[in-house]
């Protein structure tokens, strides 16, 4: 074992004299987690500007003075339509929907003969989507108020409309709100986890084959396993830093978050953060031994890279599975590593109890990969010479 | 001493494609046999392609024989067995270091890997820098190193541990005269009683060295043994009065 250590002190020794490696240390921490809660947040504060700023687009306003008057009742603020709205949605120039009046309404409405308005938006357009909804709340509630008036004028109470009153009452487990934005924040956690030790775990392989280096290490008296063990703890340890890091990076980057509710919601307790490091700790070891496994195949950089590529791009993709599926995890997501971390991350993110039964399953699914990856690069590190 | 009795080794040679398949088979070994005694440097001498590199693979425990024994001290070899590597310094055609180390940093990780004690590893790099003319690089990153300065410091690394057998394939490659002249000195007070009688096997396809150096010479042709004995020896075996000349007998007797 003491061997395994002085092999991992001199690895992670190599690796961190590493531009390239240090490198992304750096980018990984320092920009990763930080730039994607900043443009979270900004998405989040766009949405809701987009509800609290009560204001529509009309076209041909002139034509309906009643329609104005209950909009205004409204607290809405009514802004007249560029008269090439339709170019400007498609443009982007304008980024809410248009409401759009034809000029016999207010006279096909004394008539009651049921006048159409239109509202215009570009598909395309997410923004201007989103500003479909209150328009047409808008307008049911107009035609509401006039039909309750014309029943009240013929003594009919306004009621009879109202055969059912329908009210919301909501269900979310504290604090469940912003699950968009935990899901990308697991998501970031896990492409960190993979690329933060890939290229150490490449050169402490395949590079070692490259520069003919190997066969020289393996004439020294000391196991494969030793080896093994060493190669893998440094680069291990390297890829658990930048997770830590990562971790951390969440408090820096709080400060940058503009929105309020996130900032809220990005409010981790110490114990919080460092479950969150316990729960990453296996997978990250257990990816770790699977990216030597299959870089000592590559001959060189090059090759390592790309086998190792599929596994970078296959990871957060695995832990998005939950995100497609509805309703309850199966019971089978607690043994698959990747999806059981993003599990237990997403009940730590929503302020659950993690306990430690939730673990053992993880755990041992990842020591077992873990065990598995390694026995089969102990054998191949030798074998790759003959 | 190295004992090599009737070793043979053949590969399959890869065939390129899509899909891997059978490639041909090629015998790299067919019969070589040889004994290297301590206290004395016994050299390797074939053209390339002869099969000396697969030998001496074989020997330094890299690859599996398909045939044939060798012995190390009176102790078989096995491949991929670290049983007899402790006593074994061996310089490879791969020979490659790590560039972001220091060559001393290089040199000291293999010494405590063959169980050196950290201050002694220093000592001994001392010594061979000091034999081997590496003083004016050694605490230099082995990044952007010459041809020579690596040669040097891979040769260090293979001796660090003062090992009793020492193999060396080609370690003249890339050396200077000087520094070729600065290894032949170290390398002949190795093998006297003063530097341990170590035994050396040391391969090369160039006559000077043999001539200069070997006390015993083993021309390999075509992946067997075709003479062997000293260089007086085999000058009277091949009736020449030059080396050259007589190594091309020996070794291509069918083929001239």
């Amino acid at each position: 074992m003491k061997t395994a250590f002085i092999i991992a002190a001199k690895e992670l020794i190599d690796a961190l004299r590493d531009r390239r490696t240090i490198l992304m240390v750096m980018l990984v921490t320092l920009f990763g987690m930080p730039f994607m809660m900043v443009v979270m947040s900004e998405s989040a504060n766009r949405y809701e500007t987009q509800i609290e700023k009560k204001q529509i687009w009309v076209a041909g306003l002139e034509n309906a003075p009643t329609l104005q008057n209950y909009i205004e009742r409204q607290g809405y603020r009514i802004r007249p339509a560029p008269s090439d709205y339709e170019s400007q949605l498609q443009s982007k120039a304008l980024i809410d929907p248009v409401l759009v009046i034809s000029a016999d309404f207010q006279e096909k409405l004394s008539r009651a003969e049921r006048p159409t308005v239109y509202i215009v938006m570009d598909v395309a357009n997410q923004d201007s989507q989103s500003g479909v909804a209150p328009l047409k709340r808008l307008m049911q509630g107009f035609g509401m108020e006039l039909a309750g008036l014309n029943l009240a004028m013929r003594g009919v109470s306004p009621d009879i409309l109202n055969v059912v009153s329908v009210r919301e009452r909501h269900l979310s487990r504290t604090m469940d709100s912003g699950a968009q934005l935990k899901g990308a924040l697991s998501m970031m956690l896990m492409l960190t986890m993979v690329s933060a030790g890939l290229y150490a775990a490449i050169d402490t392989s395949a590079g070692e084959r490259e520069r003919g280096s190997l066969e020289p290490l393996m004439m020294n008296p000391v196991s494969s396993w030793s080896f093994t063990i060493g190669k893998w703890m440094a680069v291990g340890t390297l890829t658990m830093l930048v997770v830590v890091l990562s971790v951390l990076s969440i408090y820096p980057a709080s400060f940058l978050i503009r929105n309020e509710t996130m900032r809220i919601m990005l409010q981790f307790s110490n114990a919080e953060l460092i479950l969150l490091i316990l729960v990453l700790l296996p997978l990250g070891l257990a990816l770790t031994a699977v990216q030597i496994a299959i870089a000592i195949n590559g001959k060189s950089h090059k090759e390592a890279q790309a086998r190792c590529t599929l596994l970078v791009v296959a990871a957060p993709l695995i832990s998005m599975v939950s995100v497609f599926r509805q309703g309850a995890d199966p019971v089978w997501f607690k043994w698959v590593p990747l999806l059981s971390q993003n599990q237990l991350m997403g009940k730590i993110l929503n302020n659950e109890v993690v306990g430690s039964v939730d673990m053992v399953a993880p755990v041992l699914s990842c020591a077992a990969i873990t065990v598995a990856a390694l026995w089969y690069v102990s054998k191949k590190m030798r074998g790759v010479l003959m | 001493m190295i004992r090599v009795e009737n070793l043979s080794k053949q590969f399959q040679r890869p065939v390129g494609g899509l899909w891997k398949r059978q490639g041909e088979m090629v015998r790299a070994v067919r019969n070589v046999s040889f004994c290297a005694e301590d206290g004395r440097i016994t050299g390797l001498l074939g053209a390339n392609g002869a099969g000396k590199t697969t030998t001496l693979r074989m020997i330094a425990a890299l690859l599996k024989q398909d045939g044939g024994q060798i012995l190390v001290d009176g102790v078989e070899v096995q491949a991929g067995k670290q049983t007899t590597q402790a006593q074994m310094g061996v310089l490879s055609d791969a020979r490659g270091l790590y560039p972001r180390l220091s060559a001393r940093e290089n040199i000291v990780y293999y010494g405590i890997l063959h169980g050196m004690a950290r201050e002694q590893a220093h000592a001994r790099v001392d010594v061979l820098s000091e034999a081997l003319g590496l003083k004016g690089f050694i605490d230099r990153r082995c990044e952007g190193f010459s041809q020579g300065e690596k040669m040097k410091t891979a040769l260090a690394r293979a001796l660090v541990h003062d090992p009793k057998n020492i193999i060396l394939d080609e370690p003249t490659n890339g050396l200077d005269v000087l520094s070729t002249r600065a290894l032949r000195e170290f390398l002949r007070w190795l093998c006297s009683e003063q530097g341990g009688s170590k035994c050396i096997i040391f391969s090369t396809h160039i006559m000077q060295e043999v001539e200069r150096l070997c006390e015993h010479v083993v021309v390999v042709a075509q992946g067997a043994t075709a003479a062997q004995g000293s260089v007086p020896e085999l000058l009277q075996l091949a009736q020449e009065t030059d080396f050259e000349n007589a190594f091309v007998k020996l070794a291509f007797a069918g083929a001239v």
